[in-house]
């Protein structure tokens, strides 16, 4: 299974396209993550709490595009976009959105 | 998460077909087609998997335990990450990386509430008093002056009442730094507050309704002790700083939660200004006892209070003064056994209050 960004894989041509594909995961800080959050907005420096809650929400939609694939009998996605986002009524959830398309090389 | 292509063998006995493998620290999933061609995926959780490594064939395989279905992929790397997977999940909880375990955010939760709780009830309170402390008399007195001017220019001063109540007293001899200056307003309120510094006011519709001498040695005992302690200088930094805490931790946006909170908040602030107004019954009783003054003083102030407000009793928890009930009882108890004497000169002080 090969999952890349790139239009096409260098030396596999596709030899069957199976359609777009997506996954979304939505994902609240929730409360305590955004005070530890705050306070580094507060004191300055990188926020892990908050980094770390955008890499589990990246895991969970590729890993979610992958099983979508899997079931198509795809065995790569090509052209995959990440979309990041915040939704929520003060944007305190974080969206993401993984599009690919599905291909059998 | 890694991805892999290998074989799937379904059973020990079928044929392997192309798959694809999805190897994450929460799913295994293998995608082949089935013996007619058609696409499938088959998830398998994670604890019915074995993994292990084939030297001879030098691949990678994975067993379904139950169905005994097999998976397997040229070389060591997934045979190398599923242990990496594995170490990850034996580690103890609060060791893991992910935050996915559900013991180590509960435990997690409750630590960050138990200190929040810890320094919002003591250490915030205990600072604010301590700045409270720090602030000087003369500054007290600047802050009570200002409020005390600014409310002045609305209000009608009854002169020769506040005469008379300063003369009272004077007449009770208490010994204090601060400069206590009484105002009485005229004004139907059944009411009286101190300021911080020294300045009382009593408003003329609480006077109005004393019949004895004891009531005002009561009311001014009670509101002195107010500025001596100086109830409203901590009761100023301590709301500051809870205010302070709450939107230090839970920012200033406007939401249900900010709601809440600020209601809680308020709640807290309230129980703490019942218990200055215990101490300031309790302390100004003490003044009295010394004195030898009546303790019905208090008991009639409190009826006083009481009747001014008939019907609009609000339960004790969100009120700024404990249950007048409650109030009389304690000082009852309070004054079991005290020897009351006549003080003329107080008494004669307050007929000029009553001839005027």
């Amino acid at each position: 299974m090969i999952l890349t960004t790139t239009a096409s894989i260098e030396g596999r041509p596709v030899q069957e396209y199976l359609g777009v594909i997506n996954a979304q995961s939505i994902i609240g800080a929730n409360m305590f993550k955004d005070i530890f959050a705050g306070l580094r907005d507060l004191i300055g420096g990188r926020s892990k709490t908050y980094e770390r809650v955008i890499e589990e929400a990246k895991e969970d939609a590729m890993r979610e595009l992958t099983q979508k694939a899997q079931s198509m009998g795809a065995n790569a996605v090509v052209g995959i976009d990440l979309d990041f986002e915040t939704v929520g009524a003060s944007g305190s959830m974080l969206m993401v959105i993984a599009t690919g398309t599905a291909v059998r090389i | 998460m890694k991805t892999f292509s290998g074989q799937f063998y379904p059973s020990y006995f079928s044929p392997p077909s192309e798959a694809t493998l999805l190897l994450s620290d929460r799913t295994l999933s293998i995608g082949f087609h089935d013996q007619h061609g058609n696409p499938a995926r088959q998830d398998w959780p994670l604890k019915e998997v074995q993994g292990d490594f084939l030297f001879a064939e030098q691949r990678s395989r994975f067993t379904q335990t139950n169905t005994q279905a097999e998976f397997r992929v040229a070389g060591r790397e997934a045979f190398e990450y599923w242990e990496e997977i594995k170490a990850e999940a034996n580690k103890s909880w609060f060791r893991k990386k992910r935050t996915g375990s559900l013991r180590r955010t509960v435990a997690l939760l409750s630590a960050m509430l138990l200190s929040g709780s810890l320094l919002y009830f003591f250490m915030v309170p205990w600072l604010a008093e301590q700045m409270a402390t720090v602030v000087s008399k003369k500054t007290e007195r600047q802050l009570g002056d200002s409020v005390f001017e600014a409310m002045k220019s609305t209000q009608t001063e009854d002169t020769m009442a506040t005469r008379v109540l300063n003369d009272f007293f004077n007449a009770l001899a208490i010994e204090t730094d601060y400069s206590i200056r009484i105002t009485v307003v005229k004004d139907e309120m059944v009411n009286a507050f101190a300021l911080p510094g020294g300045q009382l006011v009593v408003y003329t519709g609480l006077l109005e309704n004393m019949e004895t001498y004891p009531e005002l040695a009561a009311l001014l005992s009670h509101e002195f002790v107010h500025v001596e302690k100086r109830h409203a200088t901590r009761s100023i930094f301590r709301s500051m700083g809870s205010d302070l805490f709450v939107t230090l931790l839970f920012g200033k946006s406007s939401g249900l939660a900010t709601l809440v909170i600020g209601q809680a908040n308020q709640l807290r602030t309230l129980s703490y200004s019942r218990s200055l107004e215990k101490e300031a019954d309790l302390e100004g009783y003490k003044l009295l006892r010394e004195r030898g003054i009546d303790p019905g003083g208090y008991d009639r102030l409190f009826k006083h209070l009481k009747d001014s407000s008939p019907g609009t009793e609000i339960p004790e928890m969100i009120s700024s003064h404990p249950d007048t009930d409650n109030r009389m009882q304690y000082i009852r108890e309070a004054a079991r056994g005290q020897v009351v004497k006549e003080d003329p000169q107080l008494r004669s002080i307050f007929a000029q209050l009553k001839n005027k």
